[in-house]
């Protein structure tokens, strides 16, 4: 079965983000089909600290007591999007943001590769490379889908009850500010270098860290 | 019915007391797993499953994406009421609460489990809580 979503590839290629297609990814769903995609759920893996996207594996195949696959896409920390599926993916569980309570059926999800952890032994602030290819990664996808930036939202944002899940660590409002700020940008066409090495155009000179942003 | 009124008519008590006895033994041996069932728990992001095996006392953590493995040992389960179980560790610790809800979720998925856990880890590799379900 050939899914909904193949143009997930492409549409990051046209933003010129790195991209790798796991195989099978355009039959690769499960529980059915996204059909109507309304925006995207941002994840982060809560993984391993070492490696580039440790969580891969998982990610496809699931495990044994949660079918994969676990998101759409996975964001590696050296900014490439790994293409995963194009059927529905288990990653949103139950929640609702701006009225949508099928997240599953209705988002897209992003899983970055990331502990998640502000201290201790796994500290991992977000690499800048990674980050400006997670805000350039959902505003394509926003615009091809036709939704503003307002349809993004973090995992923890949509969950219910409110708490069960904390993810991405980093500050959503502010995400949503720089997601907005990319949108734009594409669709004046300016996207022939999507800045990969530089920070997003709302925060020159900033870092992303666990929790919020430092200069 | 015929069976049910000879046995009111006291002409058949053998067959009743057997039938009582076979009765009790089936909820025994029915009961007996249940009572020493291991409770597996998932949770995400992290991608990690628990397994609290009553009759060993031991939590057994695996994380999935690197494969690791640990058993903690000393956990101890205990019914705080009707719908509520804790796990604890040797200093007395909660290490895991379960709320018989029928409102647990893996957080990924939409499957519903019959329990909904809370897991404080104390492990500064993990975060402070991780919120799951468990069969």
């Amino acid at each position: 079965m050939v899914f909904s979503l193949t143009w997930l590839a492409d549409t990051l290629r046209a933003a010129n983000l790195p991209v790798e297609e796991v195989h099978g990814w355009k039959n690769r769903g499960v529980g059915g089909d996204v059909t109507s995609a309304k925006g995207v759920v941002c994840h982060h893996t809560a993984g391993p600290l070492a490696g580039n996207a440790p969580s891969l594996n998982v990610v496809i195949h699931g495990r044994p007591d949660l079918s994969g696959p676990l998101a759409q896409l996975l964001l590696a920390r050296d900014g490439t999007y790994y293409v995963i599926a194009a059927g529905r993916a288990n990653h949103a569980g139950p929640g609702k943001w701006h009225e949508v309570t099928s997240g599953n059926a209705n988002f897209i999800g992003i899983e970055a590769e990331n502990t998640g952890l502000a201290h201790g032994p796994k500290a991992d602030p977000w690499p800048m490379v990674q980050m400006n290819a997670y805000r350039w990664g959902v505003a394509a996808i926003l615009r091809k889908i036709g939704a503003g930036a307002s349809m993004c939202c973090g995992h923890g944002e949509y969950a219910l009850p409110k708490g069960r899940k904390n993810d991405p660590s980093f500050d959503m409002d502010q995400f949503r500010l720089d997601v907005d700020a990319c949108m734009s940008i594409l669709g004046i066409g300016k996207v022939n270098n999507p800045l990969l090495q530089r920070p997003a155009p709302t925060m020159p000179n900033q870092q992303y860290v666990n929790g919020g942003v430092i200069a | 019915m015929a069976a049910s009124s000879l046995s009111a008519k006291g002409q058949d008590p053998p067959r009743t007391w057997a039938a009582a006895w076979g009765a009790l033994a089936a909820i025994l041996v029915c009961a007996a797993p249940a009572s020493a069932q291991i409770i597996t728990c998932s949770f995400t992001e992290p991608f990690i499953r628990t397994f609290y095996d009553p009759a060993r006392k031991t939590l057994t953590i695996i994380q999935d994406v690197d494969h690791r493995r640990e058993v903690q040992r000393g956990i101890t389960a205990e019914t705080v009421s009707a719908v509520i179980l804790e796990l604890r560790n040797g200093k007395g610790e909660i290490v895991q609460r379960l709320e018989h809800s029928f409102r647990g979720s893996d957080g990924m998925s939409d499957r519903s489990y019959p329990y909904a856990v809370t897991w404080t880890p104390r492990d500064p590799t993990m975060p402070e809580i991780l919120n799951g379900g468990c069969t």
